[in-house]
């Protein structure tokens, strides 16, 4: 309770509870006391009684008759039954009396009392055998000394040899001592009952308190709640009342109205549960007899809308929101009913549709003015779409706001009407800026003075093109406001075509062609300059003259035989034929023919080009025999060639062989077959052998070159070793440049095999090697480079040699040529040795190029692409055989 | 091989060179049948069955190709070694020897030591 604060009094439930619990277990407590209490005096009376009977029983031989009889005087006999009655011997008893049967006191320990009477009712119940227990105050017998607590046992005396007994024993003792040891065994145990009453409490409080505040808290809720309920139950009542009411005033109502409402099932649409009576009316069909009849609904729309309607709901049930829909029904009489179907679909609690709740207008007469309104709409577009130009209504205001403007707007400007009547775009933006102004003012005057305006102004296109058109209108009062309508026209094309003509006609005026055209009639109806000059007349004497008049005297029917066939519809192009200027003479004519036709394709004339071709007829002349000389020229040169192609051939092999027999001897005799030579004839014979060399050498790069004139080059292709090759040539060469005191040096590269003709190669090093000898003074140097370079086996012969011209470079391969320089010098040689070798490496694919300057020395450099396939087949054929 | 020679046919119309390819090889161990021209060496060659035929390309009457196409025509020539003397050496006159059915052939002007190691190379020794 402690625990609790101020503001709020502990409830009294609270309390209650622990008055109560209180009060119960003091009870408890004292009762508990209580019957401890009594259970110890019950044991000591029980103790005492016990001590009480045996003593009677010991003492039946002890005592005198005398004892029970008459009060004890004697002294000795009193000290004898003191003696016999000593605390020690009797228990530590407080007192014993004896009695006799009347009531007398015979004896008593403390004598005070013998010889009294004390009477008592229960004497005669001890006297009968029995034992009997008493409590009370001391103060009961005679009144002296303290007022304590006693307990007393009383028994029956028997003498020794009496059957009944003769008087009554009695001990008595203090009760202190046993109340004390009763109240030693209480105290703890109540004082424990109390703590743990209090414990409890403590414990349990809070516990309560809060247990009762919720159970107070919900009491006064259910309270509320149950008076709301009450309260809402009352309204509900009255509402219901006047649901009811009101569903019967509008269930009426709704039967009355001029349309049909219904309500349907959500998974049955179609007004499933209940259409208002209206149905009969608009389809014929009652409202119990449509509920009757399954699927009514979908049997009596009309089969074009059914699949839409069908859409329309799904569509309309799954969004849970009203939704309206047009479509047909098809009465019982066949009639064709247009409704409007306003739907509003009814969701439980989890949102899912339940029920569509409706009604249906009859809307027949409305889509039959629509479509009335429709078609008179599309004859109006229709008329208008079929006037070639916008046609529009417009406010007089800076934009040309829009009221009406025909589609064909879209055409001319790129933009829809639609953009111009909702005012997206103003009218005044496309026009040409140039042009705005000038429209404006335009407008204006027309209007003042209220007449019909004609202008001509540029509108801009969404395309960026620029529109010519014309614009006619006239204001008009409309609404009580002016208004302006009007037509645009666009002539765009027009002015192009008018532009063209222009253009045409300057072309036509200026050209040194002959151009003029005909009517059907066969006169002249244009000239100009060009005809001038070309035929003489001046315009003014041709015009309107019949075309023969340029036709020679011997030749006038053929200038309309040529006019009938273009009237008829052919174009001649090219026709030549001889025509008579003004001067008389004859020119050479080229004619060009085209009809010329209106815009319905008749043909209204003819046009004619011409050109005068009397020199180019003189041009052809000469050249016709020109070309006559270079023909028989060309088959002299070629006989020639065919010629000189014998000739090299059989030069080349009556060469060979009195060289094959020179050689051949030669060598029998060099080599000692016809006996031994002295040094003279064996000198003599070196050089008849070196010239025999020299002129074999000269055959064969004449044979070489006539097979490559011939095309008919052919290389013996193999697996070459370029380095091995130069290797070979340079030492080949050696000893004519230590003749002539020249270092002649080989460095060579790392380098593949390439694919080529070994035989043609090293001719072509020899040659290139022996140049650069030749070439270079003594005391110069030859130098040769072979390596690979980016899939190229690269030669390179550096000579320091008298150099090249540069003049003269670029015939250095030509055959037979031969530098001044080696002419001046008398440098022996053919002047085929470069030719032969830019042709060896042509064959491999190959480039040869020079750098050569004059005085210093030439370079030439070879570069053959390394083949890494093999030798073609064909290739290695030649080679085997 | 016996003690015999061996026998080969040199046809050639120059007669310079004829001796020259005789001489030689007669120098060089063997047995020569000249012919001067065609017709001669063809008769020589089924007359003496020679060991080899060195034939020149341009003869009289019969060319040396002829000669080579009869000889490969007569069961006791078919193989007889030929060897083409030839000044012509485009690709051509190449094949047409090969068609013909030549062994070999060496261009003039050829040395007369090469012409005895071909010959040699042919006969196998």
């Amino acid at each position: 309770m402690t625990r609790q604060t101020g503001s709020t009094r502990p409830p009294r439930l609270v309390l209650r509870f622990a008055i109560y619990s209180a009060l119960a277990l003091a009870i408890a407590g004292f009762g508990m006391l209580w019957f401890i209490r009594h259970e110890a005096q019950l044991q000591a009376e029980h103790e005492l009684t016990a001590d009480a009977t045996r003593a009677a029983a010991g003492l039946a031989a002890e005592l005198r008759k005398s004892d029970l009889e008459e009060p004890v005087r004697d002294p000795g006999r009193l000290a004898a039954l003191d003696d016999l009655f000593r605390p020690e011997i009797m228990n530590n008893v407080a007192r014993v009396k004896i009695w006799r049967p009347d009531g007398v006191v015979t004896y008593s320990t403390d004598h005070t009392l013998i010889g009294k009477r004390i009477v008592s009712d229960e004497f005669a119940e001890v006297m009968a055998g029995k034992t009997i227990r008493e409590v009370g105050h001391l103060n009961d017998e005679g009144g002296q000394g303290e007022n304590i607590k006693v307990i007393s046992a009383y028994v029956p005396l028997r003498l020794k040899g009496e059957t009944h007994p003769t008087g009554l024993l009695e001990f008595y003792n203090d009760y202190a001592p046993v109340a004390a040891q009763a109240q030693a065994t209480v105290k703890p145990i109540a004082i424990a009952l109390a703590l743990a009453l209090v414990l409890l409490f403590a414990s349990l409080f809070p516990i309560l308190n809060q247990v009762t505040k919720a159970l107070e808290h919900r009491t006064r809720s259910l309270q509320r709640q149950a008076e709301e309920l009450e309260r809402t139950l009352g309204e509900r009542r009255q509402a219901v009342a006047s649901l009811r009411d009101a569903e019967t005033r509008y269930r009426a109502l709704v039967e009355q109205l001029p349309l049909v409402t219904y309500v349907s099932d959500i998974d049955k649409p179609g007004f499933s549960t209940y259409v208002s009576p209206q149905i009969e009316g608009l389809l014929g069909y009652a409202p119990d007899e449509w509920l009757a009849t399954s699927n009514m609904f979908w049997r009596v729309v009309h089969p074009d809308d059914a699949e839409r309607v069908r859409v329309e709901h799904r569509n309309g049930y799954a969004s849970g929101k009203p939704f309206s829909s047009q479509y047909r029904l098809i009465a019982r009489d066949q009639r064709v009913v247009w409704v409007q179907d306003e739907v509003i679909v009814i969701v439980d609690a989890e949102g899912t549709p339940t029920q569509a709740q409706g009604f249906l207008l009859d809307i027949t007469h409305r889509k039959a003015a629509e479509n009335a309104l429709g078609e008179s709409e599309e004859r109006f577009r229709t008329l208008v779409g079929n006037v070639p130009g916008v046609i529009f209504r417009c406010e007089i205001d800076a934009e040309w706001t829009m009221e009406y403007l025909s589609d064909e707007i879209e055409d001319l400007v790129g933009y829809p009407a639609r953009d111009f009547i909702k005012r997206q775009r103003s009218y005044a933006q496309v026009v040409h800026p140039d042009d705005r102004q000038r429209l404006a003012d335009e407008v204006e005057a027309a209007v003042a003075e209220d007449r019909p305006y004609t202008t001509q102004y540029r509108v801009i296109h969404s395309d960026g093109s620029l529109r010519h058109v014309v614009e006619r209108g006239k204001a008009v009062l409309s609404g009580g406001r002016h208004k302006l309508d009007g037509a645009i026209f666009d002539v765009t094309e027009h002015r192009l075509a008018e532009t063209e003509r222009l253009k045409l006609a300057a072309i036509v005026e200026s050209t040194d062609d002959a151009i003029m055209a005909a009517g059907v009639d066969g006169r002249l109806t244009s000239w100009n300059p060009g005809a001038e000059r070309v035929f003489g007349y001046a315009a003014d004497e041709v015009i309107g003259k019949p075309i023969s008049i340029l036709a020679p005297v011997d030749k006038q029917k053929e200038p309309f035989e040529l006019f009938n066939r273009i009237i008829e519809g052919t174009p001649i192009a090219h026709h030549e034929t001889v025509r008579e200027r003004k001067d008389g003479s004859l020119i050479n004519i080229s004619f060009t023919f085209s009809p010329i036709r209106d815009t319905t394709g008749a043909v209204i004339g003819a046009s004619a080009i011409a050109y005068d071709i009397t020199e180019r007829k003189h041009a052809e002349a000469d050249r016709e025999r020109l070309l006559h000389e270079l023909e028989s020229q060309n088959e002299r040169l070629r006989e020639l060639d065919r010629l000189k192609d014998e000739f090299v051939a059989l030069v080349s092999h009556e060469l060979r062989t009195p060289l094959t027999s020179i050689r051949g001897y030669l060598e029998l005799v060099l080599d000692g077959e016809a006996g031994d030579l002295n040094d003279e004839q064996r000198q003599f014979l070196g050089v008849v052998e070196r010239n025999a060399h020299r002129l074999l050498a000269l055959v064969g790069d004449l044979l070489f070159l006539a097979q490559m004139e011939a095309g008919k080059l052919s290389l013996e292709v193999g697996a070459v070793d370029l380095s091995a090759i130069a290797a070979e040539s340079v030492e080949t060469a050696r000893p004519l440049a230590e003749e002539k005191d020249v270092t002649l040096t080989l460095a060579t590269g790392p380098l593949a095999l390439i694919a080529g003709d070994r035989a043609r190669i090293a001719q072509l090093l020899d040659n290139l090697i022996s140049n650069g000898i030749k070439f270079t003074p003594s005391g110069g140097r030859v130098d040769v480079r072979v390596r690979g370079q980016r899939g190229n086996a690269v030669i390179e012969v550096r000579d320091t040699g008298m150099g090249i011209p540069a003049e003269e470079q670029q015939h250095l391969f030509e055959r037979f040529f031969r530098t001044s320089r080696a002419t001046e010098q008398a440098i022996p040689g053919t002047g085929l040795g470069l030719a032969i070798s830019k042709a060896i490496v042509h064959g491999h694919g190959g480039r040869i190029t020079l750098t050569s300057e004059e005085g210093a020395g030439t370079t030439f450099r070879i570069s053959i692409p390394v083949r890494q396939t093999q030798p073609e087949p064909v290739a290695s054929e030649e080679v085997a055989s | 091989m016996n003690d015999r020679r061996p026998l080969v046919l040199v046809a050639d119309d120059d007669p310079d060179i004829r001796s020259l390819v005789t001489l030689r090889l007669e120098k060089s161990g063997y047995e020569v049948v000249a012919a001067g021209d065609g017709e001669q060496a063809l008769a020589a060659a089924l007359e003496r069955a020679p060991d080899l035929a060195l034939l020149d390309v341009m003869m009289p009457k019969l060319d040396g190709y002829e000669v080579t196409e009869r000889l490969r025509q007569e069961e006791a020539t078919r193989h007889l070694p030929v060897i083409l003397l030839t000044a012509r050496v485009q690709e051509t006159d190449i094949a047409r020897g090969v068609e013909a059915g030549a062994d070999d052939y060496v261009k003039k002007p050829f040395s007369t030591s090469e012409l005895r190691d071909r010959v040699q190379a042919v006969l196998g020794r």
